[in-house]
């Protein structure tokens, strides 16, 4: 994966903290997952794939960000990988794969999820770390090992895109 | 990091120069609900396609438990070779007796 390590840890205790900080974040990355997910299949997969890549890569953790933040980024890298491979070309769910009761809230969120599948991917890491983890973008950007300016400028792009994917107003003009 | 990386999400406070559409805003809660009302839990579910794989099963605990199979291996067969020696030994011994007496 793209620089998933850190700095050495004394003591090669890196393995510990994530398995640790791993169980503190299986709601967030269960969050990503249902996000880019098309059904609640395709989410446990993609939940599944997440913590498996974070295990596997647990021992290369040195501590030099944090566990969570380290999390996020091989979380995330492995939802864009297993995205390519899933191709996800088909996104109609079947209705009992869907939780909630509210069958117009589902076919709104529905959609938002096929629109954020449509984003570039740098595009659908920020604005999913930012409207649904609720990341600073100063913490977005240690996450994804990008500058502030193209948090903003990539926030600024996805909301644009995914206003005008929905249909809803949103698509103002001109950068922040 | 803060503790809105661990789990349990906050309700993002705006930033400055930062006007989410309101509709954008109520989708994206919805989505985060959907998220919440669907949570299966940490661990695995069966239906997925990884089955009843445990999230154990990688890396370290993989190569320890191949391991200790292989050394299981070796003693099963070092033994093995242990007790026909012995056997032998004995036999041999036997014969020796049976020959001087």
């Amino acid at each position: 994966m793209r620089g998933d390590s850190g700095t050495a840890e004394p003591g090669g205790g890196g393995r510990e903290v994530i398995q640790e900080a791993l169980l503190e974040m299986d709601r967030a990355l269960w969050r990503l997952s249902w996000s880019w997910s098309s059904s609640l299949e395709e989410a446990e997969d993609l939940c599944q794939t997440m913590r498996l890549r974070v295990l596997e890569r647990a021992s290369t953790f040195k501590g030099r960000s944090t566990p969570h933040t380290w999390i996020y980024r091989v979380a995330l890298n492995a939802g864009l990988d297993h995205g390519r491979a899933r191709k996800r070309e088909r996104f109609l769910p079947l209705e009992e794969d869907l939780p909630a009761r509210d069958p117009a809230r589902l076919e709104e969120s529905l959609d938002l999820r096929s629109a954020l599948a449509r984003l570039p991917k740098r595009q659908r890491q920020i604005i999913t770390l930012r409207e649904v983890e609720g990341l600073t973008y100063k913490e977005i950007a240690e996450v994804l090992g990008i500058a502030l300016g193209s948090v903003e400028s990539g926030l600024f792009d996805a909301r644009r895109k995914l206003a005008a994917l929905l249909g809803v107003a949103g698509a103002k003009e001109g950068r922040p | 990091m803060k503790a809105d990386m661990r789990g349990e999400r906050p309700r993002s406070g705006s930033e400055p120069g930062e006007p989410l559409d309101p509709a954008l805003e109520t989708l994206f809660a919805q989505l985060r609900a959907g998220a919440e009302a669907s949570y299966p839990g940490p661990g695995l579910k069966s239906g997925s396609s990884f089955g009843t794989l445990d999230p154990g099963w990688t890396g370290e605990a993989k190569r320890r438990f191949l391991g200790m199979a292989t050394a299981a291996a070796v003693c099963l067969v070092l033994s093995g070779l242990a007790l026909q020696t012995v056997a032998l030994s004995a036999e041999a011994i036997f014969d020796l007796a049976f020959i001087l007496f």
